[in-house]
């Protein structure tokens, strides 16, 4: 009886888990390794890739220092707005998490309004905003504050500005919802302990936060690498990154090119989501029980 | 009146939440070493007199006092008190070592110094083989003992435990009382204990102070308030009483039980001629007579076996009587449910209750 039920068990389990690993199968898997498949080609003028298997491509990647600029920039960027996002996230989700569960569900939704707008419209608003003949610039100039328009668009500060409207909401979002969930009675065991406020928040309120931090600061790094629209219309042809690289690479019909920088893309987010689990260990505080 | 130092005090402490009054000008004294027990249903006030001693709520009225100072306005972390709580509240990041050994990192004791304290700490709870493992890889009972030697490894002047016993299960809820209380009286440490739990205070407790509604209905030794309580609402809370009804006779007195006539001493209770007075009789002080004996007729409604005790519940002219006779006793052979018996008992067992 005893195993036949755990049969039953293991069969449930595996039918109900069969058609989402059936479909990521299909659609992720088999295409990735076909992607892997083109990135290890040359390009060819007539077909999707050449006919002789070879490592030119990812030789490029890793000789060429245009590509090096690239990457370090990219890696740049998505530290740089993580690190930003998580400092502002922190602080915001802090003041939230204490709120009462309407004040706070009012305050949370109107952090995610922005993501009721598509990336391309927002990404226009704030070319018109911060625009040659935007609003910014018209303000300073009828003010006389500036002679000329200021060049805002096409800039690092441009592309971050753009995406922490949006990606800030998911920071804060996790943070709030890890921040909820510590148990009072741990801060209060560390006040008993004599912990001023800052050595609670060091010792104790900040790790059992950080499964809230690393999930934020995990979608907000690889939603950076991915961030595609926003990266284009606001960081123009001087602010580019990986991902504006593989789209060049696509419309110039170098496929395997493509392919291969998406997989330096695709290591990248992985090297930096491993360093971010590694450094924040958010398993150490949860499945408590 | 108090010949130890008193450790902590709370002098007219009041504590409102919105309309609703937790803690009602209520004051505390709790001496040297002792262990002292608020018991109390849920919500009557105290554990929210606990947490204002830790400082985790602040009074409306009145003052705190940690040996002699006035901590009212004092924040928790700068108090001399440790606190086991009720879920223990051990931090799941940390070893067990590093548990114990967080509130002297705290306070700037050294490496060295504070990882010996904390071995100490863990020896004198038995679990010094577990100082490297993680809460979550302990059981209950060893989380318990933990959270304990975290508290008593700081030294405090006073011991704070809410219902720690609460998530354990009961046999070894009973093992850690005895650990608990031979722990405490080996440290001598001024512990103040919150439980409903009437049982777990009578074990424990030097002093115990019965709450109701934010305030103190009586208090005093575990014996004092089991076999003295001063209202029925003592008598009913702590332990089951047998309510009966009397009147008080001439002098004041004495008074004499209605339904049986028997006269038993007033004590401290005062009154005059004539006056109602209720009466608590503890169920393991009355006997079961056979019929024609001198005493309250009843008949056995139910017979409970317990295995220590063998509990009676009688129907005496309408009113339910409880008895309880050891298991085993003479007096149990041939009773069964049904019979006709008469119920009595020592007028010196017999307490006066204040009205309320």
């Amino acid at each position: 009886m005893g195993s036949g039920l755990s049969m039953n068990r293991q069969t449930a389990f595996w039918a109900l888990l069969a058609p989402p690993l059936l479909f990521v199968g299909i659609f992720f898997v088999v295409p990735l390794l076909n992607l892997f498949w083109v990135s290890l080609h040359g390009a060819s003028s007539t077909e999707l890739f050449g006919s002789n298997l070879s490592g030119e491509n990812y030789y490029r990647i890793l000789t060429d220092s245009f590509y090096h600029t690239i990457i370090l920039r990219t890696l740049w960027a998505g530290m740089s707005i993580m690190l930003l996002c998580l400092v502002l996230g922190y602080a915001t989700a802090y003041v939230i998490a204490p709120l009462p569960p309407r004040t706070r569900l009012i305050m949370l939704l109107l952090l995610v309004a922005p993501l009721m707008v598509s990336n391309v419209i927002r990404a226009y608003g704030w070319i018109a905003i911060l625009g040659r003949q935007g609003v910014v610039n018209s303000m300073l100039r009828s003010t006389g504050l500036i002679d000329g328009p200021l060049l805002l668009l096409n800039s690092f500060e441009a592309v971050a500005f753009g995406l922490m409207t949006i990606l800030l909401s998911y920071m804060v979002v996790s943070i709030v919802n890890a921040l909820n969930a510590i148990d009072r009675q741990y801060i209060e065991a560390a006040q008993s302990l004599k912990a001023n406020p800052v050595r609670t928040f060091i010792e104790v309120v900040w790790p059992l936060s950080s499964p809230g931090v690393a999930s934020g600061t995990l979608l907000v790094f690889l939603l950076t690498l991915s961030a595609y629209v926003t990266i284009t219309l606001l960081g123009g042809p001087r602010m580019k990154l990986l991902v504006s690289l593989v789209f060049d690479s696509v419309s110039g019909f170098r496929w395997p090119l493509a392919a291969a920088l998406s997989f330096a893309l695709l290591t990248l987010a992985l090297v930096v989501a491993g360093l971010i689990l590694a450094l924040l260990r958010p398993g150490r505080v949860q499945g408590r029980g | 009146m108090n010949t130890k130092e008193s450790v902590v005090r709370l002098s007219q402490v009041t504590k409102r939440f919105g309309q609703s009054v937790a803690v009602d000008q209520l004051d505390l004294d709790i001496g040297e070493g002792s262990f002292f027990s608020l018991l109390g249903p849920s919500g009557c006030g105290k554990t929210t007199s606990l947490r204002m001693i830790a400082g985790f709520e602040t009074p409306d009225e009145g003052d705190v006092f940690i040996r002699g100072q006035n901590v009212t306005r004092i924040v928790p972390h700068k108090r001399d008190f440790a606190m086991v709580f009720q879920n223990f509240a051990l931090f799941p990041h940390m070893s067990v070592a590093e548990n114990v050994a967080f509130g002297l990192k705290m306070t700037g004791v050294g490496k060295a110094e504070r990882e010996q304290r904390a071995l100490e700490a863990l020896a004198m709870v038995r679990l010094p083989q577990f100082a490297d493992r993680y809460p979550k890889q302990l059981s209950g009972g060893q989380q318990q003992r933990v959270a304990i030697a975290r508290a008593i490894v700081m030294r405090p002047a006073v011991l704070l435990l809410d219902e720690p016993l609460g998530a354990l299960d009961k046999n070894l809820r009973e093992e850690m009382q005895v650990e608990l209380r031979s722990l405490q009286q080996d440290l001598g440490i001024a512990t103040v204990f919150v439980t409903h739990d009437q049982e777990e205070a009578l074990t424990l407790s030097d002093t115990i102070a019965v709450m109701r509604d934010g305030r103190i209905e009586q208090s005093g030794s575990p014996s004092d308030v089991y076999e003295r309580p001063v209202n029925r609402f003592v008598a009913t809370f702590l332990g089951a009483s047998n309510l009966l009804r009397g009147r008080i006779l001439g002098t004041g007195k004495t008074a004499r039980i209605d339904a049986s006539g028997i006269a038993i001493p007033l004590g401290d209770a005062t009154g005059k001629d004539g006056d109602e007075v209720e009466i608590a009789i503890r169920p393991e002080r009355m006997s079961v007579q056979p019929q024609g004996a001198a005493g309250v007729p009843a008949v056995i409604k139910a017979i409970v076996y317990k295995g220590a005790t063998v509990s009676l519940y009688c129907d005496a002219s309408g009113e339910e009587r409880v008895v309880f006779v050891p298991g085993g006793h003479p007096s149990l052979i041939g009773l069964k449910t049904g019979a006709s018996v008469v119920l009595n008992f020592d007028p010196a067992h017999a307490v006066p209750l204040r009205s309320e």
